[in-house]
């Protein structure tokens, strides 16, 4: 049928709206609330499935190159600051005010104070009706209902009967405007963060003061001045007797022309704020800490010892193409030293020294030398990962042991034609003489040095090591911020909580009580504010109950 | 006609049983606490293993019970006598004592075997007891309510699921109370994990109802009407209105806790929201179960779509509170396996 034909008791056709009212209707209609809802919900996932902002080799590595270039080219690395997400947000930041603006003056309307009488409903969520047992005044209607929590009523006579407004729950229609006002002051809370603030790391050796941070973005990094200098007095790291870390903490000075301004000792949980920045404990590593350390090179003849001093991260080459790299400082090893295996009974082990050793003859071997257990030998050999344990059987540091088991190894090279047993026995006498040592031990060292010099013909180890010595030298690594969006963002927070409250249990209802039948019929027609009318039809059913109740009372 | 889910006399009413019956637990919570605290006092050295833990035996008496409950609870949809459902609610009743009184305990013999006690929400297997406690409690809460003990054959197989994960958990040698770490030690914990564990319970609720109401939808459809569903489980109408009740509880909760969690990231990490796997998962429960309140205010939508919403939303809730941590890296990894 054609429109134009129809005739004039179809519905007036409503004006047609503008571009932007239908536009604003359909941003803030239901079905894109919801499509944009589930939309960031899903899309959020790749983020959290996908580790976010490392480099290029992580990714290549893990995904090859067809994946990694079709990724890249949708921003998947860094996708929470990816145009299209923030444009998602966008349109749904976009939508709740879409929402606010199109329901915000009847919901802002409802939520005034009661002043006139509003008639009575044509169309209600709730009704019923009741003859009265006995007569019933509208004050003791008003009465009850004052004590279902109705808070604003009207009255007005109608016909020979009155008819009764009441109302409670007003504010609830406000929660709308607190939930969704909030919702949309938290993302622009969250766009000022990330525009106008910034979050960047610091990296301070103790004593040292620097005022540049770098500031990640996506996986690179650019410099920040900051207008004062920060000093890193000094970095500490607290343990548990268990070995395990208790508390980082680093005292910080913030100098502005030489001048202390403020000054804290942080912790992990408990930044220094000042002005607009916050300082916080973020992580921690070694700036190079003084190591000393002996090496006896076992390759060579008499393992002759070599005392070396350097640092962490530093590498130390010799000529013979032989590198050792100083890899790390452990202040505290924690070994379980249960028998059981279900147990837990930890040990501290002490400090220790991880020490890679490279050579063209023996390949890549990493050594761990514990301070206070210079005769475990514990080191990862080559193609391996984990650690393997050796108890030498006494120090590197032992001189007369050293010498002994050299000496006695020199002896059986010595030997030509076949080694036995007779001839092993032969060489160590003539090492024990050698380095002048008594008979009467002969058993006792004899067996030590076999156990020595099988351990290391087994794991072919070329070079031994002890920490000596060390002054750990720390670094305190600083998360530093400016977040001129957090006021805004929590401020926003409270709002969303209130008025969800507001929201959920501040439902507001409107019940229309048409007493007539001079005050012994009862018309009763409600207005819930939600869709949702199941608390409404129990309210009902239970305010039935009490006004029938009212009722008998009256008559008797 | 089916009796209404409602009080029966006004909104102000009181039923002394029902307060008798709170006072009541509370009353034995604290006092067996009590009780179980004093005979721990200087009974408990440095390193004592888990095993000889109180709190740590009071678990397992607390979980036989409520796997008992739960057993009840399943036989009363059979066997629909109040003789039975109250077995079933004393059962339960008891083991959540139980593991509040063993959570307690625990509380005191951290600050007794470690260097630096703590409130025991800070690892895995403690969460995952603070979870079954509150969800039964929970679950008591609305029985206490509603007075529908159906409900409880559904919370229940949750509340066991809870138990199993946690008896894994002890298996894999993850139970014994450990010290914090750093990052852990703030006041904003104990706020943001409870209030994360009343949602997670009120979503597990909400959940078992939308299989409920399933179920029951199902039966009503085939019009069998001497079929146990019907027989036993309330009109639909009113388990619809529970899942609403349990998400709307949760729903509010969930946001505080969010909001708690982003309020220690601030003072943790510098910023309160980095998009770490766990805050963008506790946002994707959020806007699932924003989209389901909208659907029910604005649309009007109930039934058969919300129950699945609620079932699905509570999906989503539990890889957020698990998965997260089992299968995504990020900073909240010392909830973690390891």
């Amino acid at each position: 049928m054609n429109p134009d034909t129809l005739n004039s008791e179809q519905k007036p056709t409503l004006p047609a709206s503008s571009p932007g009212v239908r536009l604003l209707r359909f941003l803030s209609s239901m079905p894109v609330a919801i499509a944009l809802l589930s939309l960031v919900a899903l899309v959020s996932m790749i983020g959290t499935v996908l580790v976010q902002n490392r480099d290029q080799d992580f990714y290549l590595s893990r995904l090859g190159p067809f994946w990694y270039r079709v990724f890249d080219a949708l921003d998947f690395f860094d996708m929470y600051s990816a145009w299209w997400f923030i444009t998602i947000m966008g349109l749904l930041v976009l939508s709740v005010t879409a929402a606010l603006v199109r329901h915000g003056p009847r919901f802002w309307k409802l939520s005034r104070p009661l002043r006139t009488m509003r008639p009575w409903p044509v169309k209600a969520d709730g009704e019923f009706e009741l003859e009265l047992e006995g007569q019933v005044a509208p004050q003791q209607l008003e009465q009850l209902l004052r004590r279902h929590g109705f808070r604003e009523f009207r009255q007005q006579p109608e016909g020979k009967g009155i008819l009764l407004l009441a109302r409670k729950g007003r504010l609830g229609r406000l929660g709308f405007f607190l939930v969704h006002g909030a919702v949309v002051l938290i993302c622009i809370g969250g766009l000022i963060t990330s525009q106008l603030g910034f979050r960047g790391v610091m990296n301070l050796a103790e004593g040292e003061s620097d005022n540049i941070v770098y500031v990640q973005n996506g996986s690179e990094y650019r410099r920040l001045q900051l207008p004062f200098h920060v000093r890193n007095d000094n970095f500490t790291i607290n343990y548990y007797n268990t070995g395990m870390p208790r508390e980082y903490s680093s005292q910080l000075t913030l100098l502005e022309d030489g001048e202390a301004v403020a000054q804290k000792r942080i912790t992990v949980n408990d930044p220094l704020r000042y002005l607009d920045m916050t300082f916080y404990q973020a992580s921690f590593g070694d700036a190079g800490s003084e190591t000393r350390i002996t090496l006896r090179d076992l390759t060579r003849k008499g393992f002759p010892a070599q005392q070396v001093e350097s640092a962490v991260g530093r590498t130390l080459e010799e000529g013979s193409g032989m590198k050792l790299e100083l890899k790390e400082l452990r202040q505290h090893n924690i070994i379980n030293t249960a028998q059981e295996e279900d147990r837990q009974q930890r040990q501290d082990a002490g400090p220790s020294l991880d020490i890679l050793y490279q050579s063209p003859a023996s390949g890549n071997i990493t050594y761990r030398v514990y301070l206070a257990y210079p005769h475990m030998l514990a080191f990862v050999p080559m193609g391996a990962e984990t650690l393997t344990y050796a108890n030498l059987g006494f120090s590197p540091a032992d001189g007369r042991m050293m010498g002994l088991l050299a000496a006695y190894l020199e002896a059986v090279n010595d030997i030509a034609g076949e080694v036995g047993p007779e001839q092993r026995r032969g060489a160590f006498a003539s090492a024990l003489r050698r380095m002048e040592i008594p008979l009467e031990h002969a058993a006792e060292l004899g067996s030590r040095i076999i156990h020595a010099e099988q351990l290391l013909r087994r794991h072919k180890l070329p070079m031994l090591f002890t920490l000596d010595d060390f002054v750990p030298k720390m670094y305190t690594g600083l998360q530093v911020a400016r977040d001129p969006g957090a006021p805004l963002v929590w401020s926003a927070c409270l709002l969303l909580v209130i008025g969800l409250y507001m929201m959920i249990y501040m439902h507001e209802k409107r019940v229309w009580l048409r007493l007539g039948d001079n005050g012994h019929r009862l018309q009763i027609r409600a207005i819930l504010s939600h869709r949702d009318k199941h608390p409404l039809r129990n309210y009902l059913q239970r305010l039935q109950t009490e006004l029938a109740e009212l009722g008998q009372k009256a008559r008797s | 006609m089916s009796e209404t889910i409602l009080p029966r006399s006004g909104p102000l009413h009181r039923d002394n049983g029902i307060t008798l019956y709170w006072l009541g637990m509370l009353a034995l919570t604290l006092g067996l606490a009590g009780l179980a605290i004093y005979s721990q006092l200087d009974r408990l050295a440095p390193g004592t293993p888990l095993i000889n833990l109180l709190s740590y035996k009071l678990t397992g008496y607390a979980n036989v019970l409520l796997v008992v409950a739960t057993a009840i609870y399943l036989a009363h949809l059979k066997f629909t006598t109040e003789a039975v459902g109250k077995w079933a609610t004393a059962m339960a009743t008891v083991g959540t004592i139980g593991l509040l009184v063993a959570l307690l305990t625990r509380w005191f013999e951290t600050h007794q075997i470690l260097e630096e006690g703590h409130v025991p929400i800070s690892n895995l297997y403690e969460v995952t007891i603070f979870f079954t406690a509150l969800t039964t409690l929970l679950y008591l809460i609305l029985e206490s309510l509603y007075r529908r003990r159906s409900v409880g054959a559904f919370v229940m197989p949750i509340v066991l699921a809870g138990i199993g994960f946690e008896l894994w958990l002890a298996s894999k040698g993850q139970a014994g109370p450990q010290n914090l770490v750093p990052a852990l030690k703030s006041y904003w914990m104990h706020a943001h994990v409870l209030a994360n564990f009343i949602g997670y319970g009120a979503f597990a609720v909400a959940a078992a109802g939308g299989v409920m109401y399933l179920l029951r939808r199902r039966a009503e459809q085939l019009g069998r009407s001497g079929g146990i569903a019907l027989r036993v489980l309330p009109p639909s109408d009113e388990i619809d209105m529970l899942n609403y009740r349990a998400i709307a509880i949760g729903f509010v909760t969930f946001t505080v806790a969010t909001i708690l969690g982003a309020a220690w990231a601030y003072d943790a990490w510098g910023g309160y929201w980095s998009w770490d796997p766990k805050e963008t998962w506790s946002l994707i429960v959020w806007l699932t179960y924003a989209a389901y309140l909208h659907l029910r205010f604005v649309k009007g939508w109930a039934g058969n779509a919300m129950a699945w919403w609620a079932i699905l939303g509570f999906g989503v809730t539990l890889f957020c509170f698990l998965g997260v941590n089992m299968f995504l890296s990020g900073m909240h990894s010392y909830g973690s396996l390891n």
